[in-house]
């Protein structure tokens, strides 16, 4: 397949009528990792809803596309399909659905396709597999999605899913948050595992610390809806150093 | 064939000769259809039934039954699905048509149509069937039942046995324009163990029929009993329904009700809980799409002490479906160290569709140990619509693993799994549709 390419293009968004991105634009492509950094509130979340298809953020104005199509008219699961996949920062609690049985039915819909399902053998033997490297317990398998999850498992979970859905583009809100130090390893070890020029990663964090074991080649700074700053891994030293204030003085001065 | 006349008297005293009832029979039928004629509808809150929805219907014509499995109607059969090894009472159009009862089921059991049950159990039949008007469950469907009853079930269990294999009372309709009356009688010796589940269907396209369907459990002292009804008529057709359950002390009874079919149908369970430590957990499934009005309603009425009832129940309406949610619990005076409880949840899964919940619980025993109730209307939530449309499920497939996943607390309690099997299937058939 070739590489991917996600173009956003000077990007405003509001919920409920209030604008939170205002004129962001950011191209992401295979073989790539771009951080995003920002303070709370800044709109990082509103991204990924948006780049996702969430119902509840509406475009005003701006581009979205991946691999020269327009994302922005196409359903959620159309842009799964596409190969864009979200790790989510609070992922959703469904009770009565089995984790297998979810993964088996979103395999099948992104990569299956009518009458070609993967058999279910197949499916659990790879399963186990991914399971085993984010060293997540068999037993999960079978438990309600993110139902009585622990904030670490949820996370650990995203990644699981991204192993086996192998997106194109993923987007990763804040999977490190609410990581202690071994899972933080495991699942960037796990998302390392997956990087190629056929994966292009855009990594929303707080911290360094995950940086660092991703190395991104572009680190940007959102405040306020915007990109305000972007360069390369020293940006994200620079800013742990500094903190904010001082790129909010950097701006206005 | 179709008699054309509308219900009167006259029918029935017929439909009495043609059924060669004894004379105690006989009289209870002319005195159930008085009944019937006298009672107000049942005041259902949601559910407003005329006159013609009782009356305005012939009488079926009768029907011999089947020698073997091979000739009953085939839309029958393929409902029914392979019978082999299942202990089978059908009855189409209100008539026993067939029965089977496999090899090996314990001495003593009796699993056998009504009408040959008045015959030839008379002692056990008698003392029972249609009696029960008196205790304050009498009841304009029950009495229109007993009066138009031209088949039915009877099960007895004697004291200790334990019988295994799920007994099948299935409850067939193809006859258009006409009203079917059926009653099962199912009763129990001191700790005796039996389940019966309950199938009604109907041939496809079925207009303008009806059923008027009376059951009757008597637990005796220790039982455990598991009775499940699946309702899954074709949805122009009429289903009033009337169970009841009336358990000896410390017996246990296990409640299945799923509502899936008709134009108009209303479940109505009575359970009085009299017997001291008696138990009775009650389920409950429905599923209200097109324009079919759906009503459930259960009633827990403990007079005795040391009663338990829990209810919980889980529905879906959808495109202009309705559907109401009844749960009455009452707890006398006396019912000390009593509990009841009642779980209720609807999803609206679209905005036309129209969900009633009209949870009462009464509690006149100062002394109980428990009791509550919790009932939601809710619809569906989009963030978890949207997570699983962001893994690449259709909005479509999304929908039904949610319905699957909104159903599963109560579908998970069926201590039943075949029973289970078939109200899962009936939620995965209403969902592709
Ligand atoms: N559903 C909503 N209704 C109203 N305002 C919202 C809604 N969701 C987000 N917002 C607002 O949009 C702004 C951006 O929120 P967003 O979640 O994108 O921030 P974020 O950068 O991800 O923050 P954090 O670092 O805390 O995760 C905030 O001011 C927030 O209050
Ligand atoms: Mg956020």
């Amino acid at each position: 397949m070739a590489k991917p390419t996600l173009e956003i293009r000077d990007l405003r968004v509001s919920i409920e009528g209030k604008e939170i991105l205002k004129g962001l634009s950011l191209t992401v492509q295979g073989g790539e990792v771009h951080a995003i950094m920002g303070p709370n509130g800044s709109g990082k979340s509103t991204l990924a809803y948006t780049l996702m298809g969430h119902p509840r953020y509406v475009v005003e104005d701006g581009e979205v596309l991946m691999d020269g199509e327009d994302v922005l008219e196409m359903e959620p699961d159309e842009r799964a399909r596409r190969g864009l996949f979200l790790a989510f920062q609070y992922p959703v609690e469904i009770p009565g659905v089995t984790v297998a049985n979810f993964l088996r039915t979103a395999y099948n819909a992104i990569h299956g396709g009518e009458g070609r399902e993967i058999p279910v053998l197949e499916f659990h033997k790879k399963l186990r597999e991914e399971m085993a490297a984010l060293q997540i317990d068999d037993e999960f398998a079978g438990r309600y999605l993110n139902e009585g999850f622990s904030g670490g498992e949820k996370k650990r979970h995203e990644i699981l899913q991204m192993a086996m859905l192998r997106p194109r583009i993923a987007i990763m809100d804040e999977t490190d948050s609410g990581l202690d130090i071994d899972a933080l390893k495991i699942v960037a070890e796990g998302v390392n595992r997956l990087r190629s020029d056929e994966l292009g990663v855009l990594v929303i964090t707080h911290y360094q610390r995950i940086l660092r074991y991703l190395k991104p080649d572009h680190v940007h700074i959102m405040m306020d809806g915007q990109i305000v700053r972007s360069g390369g891994w020293e940006l994200a030293e620079e800013l742990e150093e500094k903190g904010y204030d001082w790129l909010k003085s950097e701006i206005s001065a | 064939m179709t008699t054309q006349t509308k219900l009167d008297q006259g029918l029935i005293a017929a439909l009495s000769d043609r059924s060669g009832d004894p004379a105690w029979l006989r009289e209870r039928r002319l005195a159930a259809w008085n009944r019937s004629q006298e009672l107000p509808a049942p005041a259902y809150e949601r559910t407003h039934l005329k006159d013609n929805q009782f009356f305005g219907f012939a009488l079926a014509a009768p029907a011999s039954p089947a020698r073997s499995w091979d000739e009953l109607p085939a839309a029958l059969r393929e409902q029914v699905g392979d019978p082999s090894g299942r202990a089978l009472v059908v009855i189409a159009n209100g008539t026993t048509v067939y029965r089977q009862v496999p090899q090996g089921l314990p001495a003593g059991v009796i699993v056998t149509d009504l009408a040959t049950a008045v015959r030839e159990h008379a002692d056990l039949v008698e003392p029972r069937l249609l009696v029960r008007g008196e205790q304050g469950l009498d009841n304009k469907v029950a009495a229109l039942s007993g009066a138009l009853h031209t088949g039915g079930l009877f099960v007895y269990v004697p004291d200790g046995v334990r019988v295994k294999v799920p007994i099948e009372y299935i409850v067939w309709l193809d006859e258009p324009g006409v009203a079917a009356g059926d009653v099962a009688l199912i009763v129990t010796g001191s700790g005796a163990k039996v389940t019966v589940l309950e199938t009604a269907a109907s041939a496809p396209g079925l207009e303008g029929a009806a059923r008027f369907g009376l059951v009757d459990v008597f637990p005796g002292e220790d039982a455990e009993v598991v009775f499940g009804n699946v309702q899954a008529l074709g949805d122009g057709v009429q289903s009033l329904v009337v169970r009841r359950v009336l358990p000896s002390p410390r017996a246990h009874v296990d409640w299945v009700a799923a509502e899936f079919g008709g134009e108009l149908s209303v479940n109505e369970m009575d359970s009085r809980l009299d017997g001291r430590g008696s138990e009775v957990r009650a389920l409950g499934v429905f599923f209200a799409g097109g324009r079919q009005h759906l009503d459930l309603e259960m009633r827990m009425i403990h007079t005795g002490r040391e009663t338990a009832s829990d209810i919980l129940v889980r529905g879906v309406v959808r495109e202009e479906g309705r559907a109401v949610y009844a749960p009455y619990t009452l707890i006398q005076h006396d019912a000390k160290d009593s509990t009841g409880f009642q779980r209720g949840n609807t999803l609206v899964l679209d905005p036309k569709a129209r969900a009633y919940s009209i949870p009462q619980l009464h509690v006149v025993e100062d002394e109980v140990q428990g009791a509550g109730h919790a009932a939601t209307i809710g619809k569906m939530d989009p963030d978890q619509l949207f997570y699983l449309q962001s893994r690449g499920l259709s909005e479509k497939q999304a929908k039904r693993l949610l319905v699957d996943g909104f159903f599963y607390p109560v579908t998970d309690h069926i201590p039943v799994a075949a029973l289970k099997e078939r109200i899962m299937a009936m939620v995965e058939r209403k969902m592709a549709t």
